[in-house]
């Protein structure tokens, strides 16, 4: 086995009994980049070198039995996380420039736990999109087929930790952009509760629906990443006061006499039927765990959709109205005063879905359309929430499929949008009601794509997740398989 | 023909507190060019605002004085709009759901006491100074005013 195959726990044992050095991990990390990462795309920009001299001062603090959480620990970021003095692109050709003058919390957090930076990670520009394909910086490939897209937008996270082009990663999901693209890659995504996790230095995409979170190779390294991530910031107003449990006390345990709700609405015409047997039988194994599935029903789930793509595009529609060439990032040439400079940058600086998206969310906000559209859409929301608050007093978790599909060919929805916003329809909801949610493999198809199970759970009850899923892969027996590069 | 004159008047109130309202920059006034700024009020991706307390004492303070009905929940909205001395693209300010409301000022007109309405006491943040240059088609933009705290009535 190479260093780079390893999680978190497994070389955590390693360093702790002195047999590697985090050193000789980043190397090992950075050879396996040099191997594959042309023909994936995982990186819009490497830190090698700030690598390497992070992994100097881990090994400085090994030796001085200074042992953090992820001393040592190569880990990737989403590039819509703020790090001081390494440019932060959002995916975009408007901040293809920006430098950010201070680190996002979460930077920090990973920082102060000792892990080393491998790069900032690929994604869909602006966090819209549902397969990296909208990248300024061209698409990121799937690993396990590289004519495939790895789901979006934080694809490049997904496909480093699926590579191991990295040992764990950052993401961020508004509608399902971590556990989509772990889903489609085979790698364990979890998006936390709305509050959990600090949202200060993330780059704001819709800012009622973003949430920063991790992928792993397995359950137990994602509640190590949860333990860092998790946490009440003083300059972030959303972020909750609520105690930090030790994520890690949730793995291994018994999950007997769980009540597993299984949805009615999420078992509709429209699944691939590998997906749906593979869902089955991950029914199966959570019954072979104790596990209790009964049917419940989200009535509200049909309107899911319609409703983010109000409310996302609305909050995106302000949140990138500072970006006009004034201040920082890209500024067009050749303007003649201050309104064609703002026209010209922003028409050449942005793409085209996220010009869509922010012309559909001026549109929702504009007077005498507000209460039509937002105000609406804010009022179904509320009941697609309550819909979730019913179910979880009837059931500790709900199992979905995480997508309807595995991972589609590049180019393939590229030119229907509505086709595209589908394939979110599992995730979605539950960023509308703020409720956490993980991504778990549970099988592949005939030719060898990957497939998710989703878990969801009621707010702050990220150990619950962890615990079905811990259980779940435990006894799934989902054979163990490397993407053949 | 006759015409009744109605006069009314919009008034921006800077409270005098020493940082600004979303961040802990000096509200101080005259300073060098941006160097009262940070990656906050200058509107940097991925920041956030949070609120100085002292802010809403002092705009209740003006609440009470003016006989308003101080609402406890009341909730910040955006204004939307470009222009080179609004960082964000939006000033953070208040819309349906105000501070206070409801209030009233005595104005002594002619000898007599007249009740003058005062319907509403928001709480905002200022922008920018744009200075434009006499001689070159130029502006310079300087933000060590924008988060300044306001009420808005």
């Amino acid at each position: 086995m190479e260093l780079h195959q390893l999680t978190i726990h497994e070389l955590q044992k390693l360093i702790q009994n002195g047999e590697v050095s985090s050193t000789q991990i980043t190397r090992s990390v950075f050879s396996r980049i040099d191997e594959v990462e042309e023909r994936i795309h995982s990186y819009i920009r490497l830190m090698k070198d700030e690598a390497l001299a992070a992994a100097a001062r881990a090994d400085e603090d090994i030796k001085n039995g200074n042992i953090r959480p992820l001393t040592g620990i190569p880990v990737a970021l989403k590039d819509i996380v703020c790090t001081k003095g390494i440019t932060t692109t959002c995916g975009s050709n408007i901040l293809h420039n920006f430098v950010p003058p201070y680190d996002a919390t979460v930077v920090e957090k990973l920082s102060a736990a000792g892990a080393v930076f491998v790069g900032k990670a690929n994604m869909d520009e602006f966090a819209m999109g549902s397969s990296t394909e909208t990248s300024f910086f061209g698409p990121t490939r799937n690993p396990w087929d590289l004519e495939r897209i790895p789901g979006g937008s934080s694809g490049g996270s997904a496909t480093a930790v699926a590579a191991d082009e990295c040992i764990a990663s950052i993401g961020s999901d508004t509608g399902g952009s971590i556990r989509q693209p772990a889903a489609l890659c085979g790698v364990v995504g979890l998006k936390p509760t709305y509050g959990r996790v600090s949202r200060f230095g993330l780059i704001a995409f819709a800012s009622s629906l973003d949430q920063i979170g991790p992928f792993t190779k397995d359950v137990e390294d994602c509640a190590i990443m949860m333990n860092v991530l998790a946490g009440y910031d003083p300059r972030e107003s959303t972020s909750v006061k609520m105690e930090v449990p030790d994520y890690r006390q949730f793995i291994s345990r018994d999950i007997s006499g769980w009540k597993v709700g299984i949805p009615k609405e999420y078992f509709v015409e429209g699944i691939d039927p590998e997906v749906s047997a593979a869902i089955n039988g991950a029914i199966d194994t959570v019954k072979k765990c104790g596990g209790q599935c009964i049917d419940i029903s989200l009535p509200h789930t049909q309107y899911s959709v319609a409703v983010y793509y109000i409310i996302a595009p609305a909050e995106a529609s302000s949140n990138l109205a500072r970006y006009d060439g004034v201040k920082y990032g890209y500024r067009a040439s050749g303007e003649r005063d201050l309104m064609e400079m703002y026209r010209k940058t922003r028409m050449e600086g942005f793409g085209e879905e996220v010009k869509r998206r922010i012309m559909i969310g001026t549109y929702a906000l504009s007077a005498g359309y507000y209460d039509a559209y937002y105000g609406k859409a804010s009022q179904v929301r509320a009941l697609i929430r309550r819909d979730f608050d019913e179910a979880f007093r009837e059931c500790d978790i709900i199992l979905t499929p995480t997508t309807p599909t595995p991972a589609f060919k590049i180019g393939e929805k590229t030119d229907d949008p509505l086709q595209m916003y589908l394939s979110d329809i599992f995730t979605i909801s539950t960023n509308l009601a703020g409720i956490p949610g993980i991504s778990v493999p549970c099988g592949f198809t005939a030719a060898g794509l990957p497939i998710g199970v989703q878990f969801l759970a009621g707010h702050f009850e990220e150990g619950k997740l962890l615990q079905i899923a811990s259980a779940f892969e435990k006894n799934a027996a989902i054979e163990k398989r490397r993407p053949s590069l | 023909m006759e015409f009744e004159t109605i006069i009314g008047l919009e008034v921006h109130a800077q409270m005098l507190t020493d940082t600004k309202i979303f961040c802990n920059c000096s509200t101080k006034f005259g300073g060098a060019p941006n160097s009262h700024t940070c990656p906050v009020c200058l509107g940097m991706p991925g920041v956030l605002p949070v609120l100085n307390k002292k802010v809403v004492e002092y705009a209740m303070m003006m609440a009470l004085a003016t006989n308003c009905t101080i609402n406890p929940s009341n909730s910040f909205a955006r204004k939307n709009y470009f222009y080179p001395d609004l960082p964000k693209g939006y000033q953070i300010s208040q819309y349906a759901y105000p501070l206070a409301e409801h209030g009233y000022v005595w104005i002594d007109m002619d000898g007599k006491q007249k009740k003058s309405a005062l319907p509403c006491i928001h709480m905002e943040e200022d922008a920018g100074k744009l200075i434009h240059d006499e001689n070159n088609p130029f502006s310079y933009v300087d933000l060590n005013r924008t988060g300044v705290p306001l009420t808005r009535s």
